[in-house]
């Protein structure tokens, strides 16, 4: 098969061939089981009480309105978690045991959960979880990036510093060459302050968790996580018990985009499930879905370029700060993915990059789709069409004369290997029938001459 | 508490009956108490279209009607349309252009596709747009779902001409 | 059993007339909620946002016909958008239910709740028919016009949710020519950022304008008469330089407002636009 200039190999293989997916005909028939599917005999429901305030601190809670709801099974509060910290990345050593399971003396984001009602039906969960009475002392809330760093900022975090530690800095450094250096000899400056809203995955399925306690002790948790193992030792860990008292079913879920994988609702299902001796469901609405589940992160950049008359990037300076919300999850990650990225696929001899994992009091942000290298691929794309612009290349040309080679060395000081974007842009400009000059056309990703 | 009611309803063709609160979705009734679970809960408010029904032949949102207004009414859902392996052809146009990731918005999807061709048998793509409008779907971006309703009018339209009758209506 | 929203309504009724149903609004006292299609109060019931002690459904009793008779059309309040968007009414009328929601929406959503909600977008084409409706209660029948139900000046909506039952919709079957043009975010199933709807009258085989009538959701918070509009473009010939002029006379009507969709900075902006593409749709209609 060819296309234009793709080649496939022929062959008796699935590429280049159409195949089914394997679970299609049970889409289109309805009769895939999701997680809200499962319904068990005495399944019982769980909806969170959760905080109304961006910050605060909890004064006092009160069960006794919540507890005359017909159908009232049971509450958790902090009290009731064995090992109240809700950690993702501690799990592989990276994260901190900054955020709870349930909230015990304050919330730091609208929607914190703090008390997990459990009762027969769903709707008379709701009603006790609304009942449920909390004293609260408002503190003050921060929720712009630079402001949360600045001095005197409300304090976020328990260690008051409002920005995660990456090596005994506030921010994760990269340094390659003499950034200041270059950029004074630079012939342009092109200067970017780029920004990216916070983004909700919205899947069309919640998420969810249903568990069932055993007979002999364990727990069956089906549950629509991306990250089966990951909430499977989160909740052992939050629970206290050995892994091999939870048996978890997954892999069929409505909808994911990096917005479940956090594993924030089967620890309290599985506790309530242990507490109960029944089964729970425990599935966000689409309200909790939106203000309550974690987000892509927003972030700010500011990215200076020194680029010679010829369009070559000599030096590039950024400054990011991504917005983690109230606590970290995920997001030290996407600041490493995202110092990695920074000088994309491209050559840039001279760098200083400074990235920040910012706590406020919003929502707190996680994975998505590419989280940290999308945002870092956004601001340097229009960089570069700034480029063009500036110097009166085109925008081809721009990219073509700064891609990296084989044997280039990246900012993070990772030797290129398998370099593309040569390649890539030519067979593109093939495709879509754009003639590009004979320069480029020449050029290739092999090592570069010294 | 309001007083639980008998409704009578025909649910894909079988005459049911269901005790319930009047006002009781019957997108509720028909998930947890008839375990019809091919309908979704997506958002239950109306916006997300997987809980997308025929009603009389009209497509719906089952969290949209309360049970007490859908006594004597003839409601199709999702399961109603195959027969064991056998697909309808909306179905089968779906699974074969790739018209589906998740899944999950897909019932809706199949329901609304069903609706418009009962009324348009050979729609524009702007007419399917309309016609599917409320239905969100966050995996394809509904391109291939678009090329499976066109698929499935065309093979639709050519069953009647044909008179081929073995795929179901 | 399932109970779906048992804990605080208590009765639910569905009275197969009129009558009926005011003499329920008299024994309840105030202390109920109507629901018609369901579009609006189902979920409110479905989650607990919302539990009235009495819910009266509104579906059985005849509140859905489409009447015309002196050159008066009344619209049932029951009627649903499918309904309207059937039924070539005036004023942009049908257009604008055509473009309500979605279609399984349009299904049920009635022309009544769209009014209830106070910023529904059937009250853009009404404000400029000059509708009235007719509200009922235990006490007595009356006809009203829609500016007075929604005030126009704070936006509060009158006497359509407390103690009566809006059941018509009085609407002049009009042969003036009309423009509805509605902008949301997305092209459907989507919140209105701004929509107007004009209606015109020409001099015959001119653009001249001998009569006017527009109504904007987008400057304030609530659906208005842009009476700034008017009265900049009656009389005259409607070219290019009088829709520029009218677009100006458009900021005076408000300065838009912000919430989760668009800013008022938007709002206004669109209104504008909105307003330009309606006025030279009419253009266009002129010989």
């Amino acid at each position: 098969m060819n296309e234009g200039n793709v080649r496939v190999p022929a062959g008796d293989g699935p590429v280049g061939a159409s195949v089914e997916q394997r679970d299609s005909r049970w889409h289109v028939s309805g009769h895939t089981i999701y997680v809200d599917d499962v319904i068990l005999p005495g399944m019982a429901h769980m909806v969170l009480a959760r905080s109304p305030f961006p910050h605060a601190r909890i004064r006092r809670i009160d069960l006794t309105d919540a507890q005359k709801v017909p159908g009232f099974v049971r509450a958790l509060t902090a009290a009731d978690v064995p090992k109240n910290i809700y950690t993702i990345l501690g799990l592989i050593g990276f994260g901190l045991d900054e955020e709870r399971a349930l909230a015990d003396e304050r919330v730091r984001y609208v929607g914190e959960p703090i008390v997990a009602i459990i009762a027969d039906t769903r709707v008379a969960a709701s009603e006790a979880a609304k009942l449920v009475r909390i004293d609260y002392e408002e503190l003050p809330a921060v929720f712009d990036v630079e402001e949360a760093l600045a001095p005197g900022a409300p304090a976020v975090t328990e260690w008051g510093i409002n920005a995660f530690n990456f090596d005994g800095r506030p921010f994760r450094q990269v340094r390659f060459g003499d950034a200041d250096a270059a950029m004074k000899g630079a012939d342009h400056v092109v200067e970017g302050r780029y920004q990216m809203s916070p983004i909700e995955h919205a899947p069309v399925e919640t998420t969810g968790c249903v568990v069932r306690p055993e007979p002999d002790g364990r727990f069956t948790v089906w549950s629509n996580t991306q990250a089966l193992n990951m909430s499977l030792d989160l909740t052992a860990h939050i629970l206290q018990i050995p892994t091999r008292r939870l048996h978890f079913i997954g892999g069929t879920v409505g909808g994911g985009f990096g917005g479940k994988v956090d594993g924030m609702v089967e620890p309290l299902a599985t506790l309530g499930a242990w507490l109960t001796g029944r089964p729970v469901k425990y599935v966000y609405s689409r309200d909790e879905e939106m203000i309550v589940s974690s987000t892509r992160n927003g972030v700010r950049i500011y990215m200076t370029d020194g680029v010679t008359n010829d369009g070559l990037i000599v030096a590039r300076k950024v400054r990011s700060y991504i917005d983690c919300g109230a606590y970290s999850r995920h997001t030290p990650y996407a600041v490493q993915k995202h110092a990695a990225n920074l000088a994309g696929p491209y050559f840039i001899p001279n760098a200083a990059f400074d990235i920040y994992c910012v706590y406020t009091n919003r929502q707190p942000s996680s994975a998505m789709r590419g989280f940290g290298v999308t945002e870092a691929s956004f601001a340097m794309e229009v960089q570069m069409d700034r480029i063009a612009e500036l110097t009166g290349l085109d925008p081809w040309t721009v990219r073509f004369r700064n891609a990296y080679h084989d044997g280039d060395l990246r900012p993070h000081r990772k030797p290129v290997e398998d370099a593309t974007l040569i390649e890539a842009m030519q067979a593109a400009a093939r495709l879509v029938g754009h003639r590009l000059a004979p320069e480029l056309l020449a050029m290739s990703s092999k090592p570069r001459e010294v | 508490m309001t007083e639980s009611i008998t409704v009578r309803f025909v649910v894909n063709g079988v005459e049911t009956t269901v005790f319930a609160d009047p006002l009781t979705s019957l997108q509720t009734v028909l998930r947890d108490q008839l375990l019809l679970t091919g309908t979704k809960a997506g958002c239950r408010q109306g916006g997300c279209g997987s809980c997308s029904v025929l009603v009389d032949g009209r497509l719906e949102l089952a969290c949209l009607r309360p049970i007490a207004e859908v006594e004597g009414r003839r409601v199709e859902t999702i399961e109603g349309l195959s027969a064991g392996e056998s697909l309808h052809p909306i179905q089968t146009a779906f699974v074969e252009n790739f018209a589906l990731q998740c899944g999950f918005c897909t019932p809706g999807m199949v329901m609304a596709t069903k609706a418009l061709l009962a009324e348009n048998a050979q729609p524009t793509k702007d007419e399917v747009i309309v016609a599917l409008s409320g239905n969100i779907c966050r995996c394809t971006g509904y391109e291939p779902i678009l090329a499976a309703v066109e698929v499935a009018a065309s093979r639709l339209a050519d069953g009647a001409q044909t008179g081929a009758s073995r795929e179901r209506r | 059993m399932v109970g779906e929203l048992a804990m605080s309504v208590s009765r639910y009724v569905a009275p197969e007339s009129v009558e009926e149903i005011l003499a329920e609004m008299k024994e309840q006292e105030g202390n109920y909620a109507f629901m018609a299609g369901g579009t609006i109060v189902q979920p409110l019931l479905s989650s607990g946002s919302w539990l009235p002690h009495t819910v009266i459904g509104l579906w059985r009793a005849p509140l859905a016909a489409v009447e015309r008779e002196n050159g008066t059309i009344a619209i049932g309040a029951g009627a649903n958008m499918r309904d309207l968007a059937s039924h070539t009414l005036p004023g942009g009328l049908s257009d604008a239910a055509r473009q309500v929601g979605a279609p399984a929406i349009r299904n049920r959503a009635t022309l009544g709740g769209n009014i209830a909600i106070g910023r529904g977008d059937l009250i853009v084409p009404l404000l400029a028919l000059d509708a009235w409706v007719t509200l009922m209660s235990p006490s007595g029948t009356r006809d009203t016009p829609i500016s007075e139900v929604l005030d126009q000046a704070t936006g509060e909506l009158r006497d359509v949710a407390e103690g009566h039952l809006l059941t018509r919709v009085l609407v002049p079957a009009t042969e003036s020519s009309s423009a509805y043009v509605a902008i949301g975010r997305k092209s459907y199933n989507t919140p209105c950022v701004a929509s107007v709807s004009v209606n015109a009258s020409f001099e015959s085989s001119t653009t001249v304008l001998t009569g006017l009538k527009v109504a904007v959701h987008g400057p304030q918070a609530w659906p208005v008469r842009a009476e700034a509009v008017e009265q900049v473009l009656v009389g005259r010939g409607l070219d290019d330089g009088a829709i520029r002029e009218a677009e100006e006379a458009m900021s005076s009507v408000g300065d838009g407002y912000s919430d989760s969709v668009a800013s008022a900075w938007y709002r206004a902006s669109m209104s504008r636009v909105v307003l330009r593409r309606a006025l030279a749709q009419l253009a266009k209609g002129r010989p």
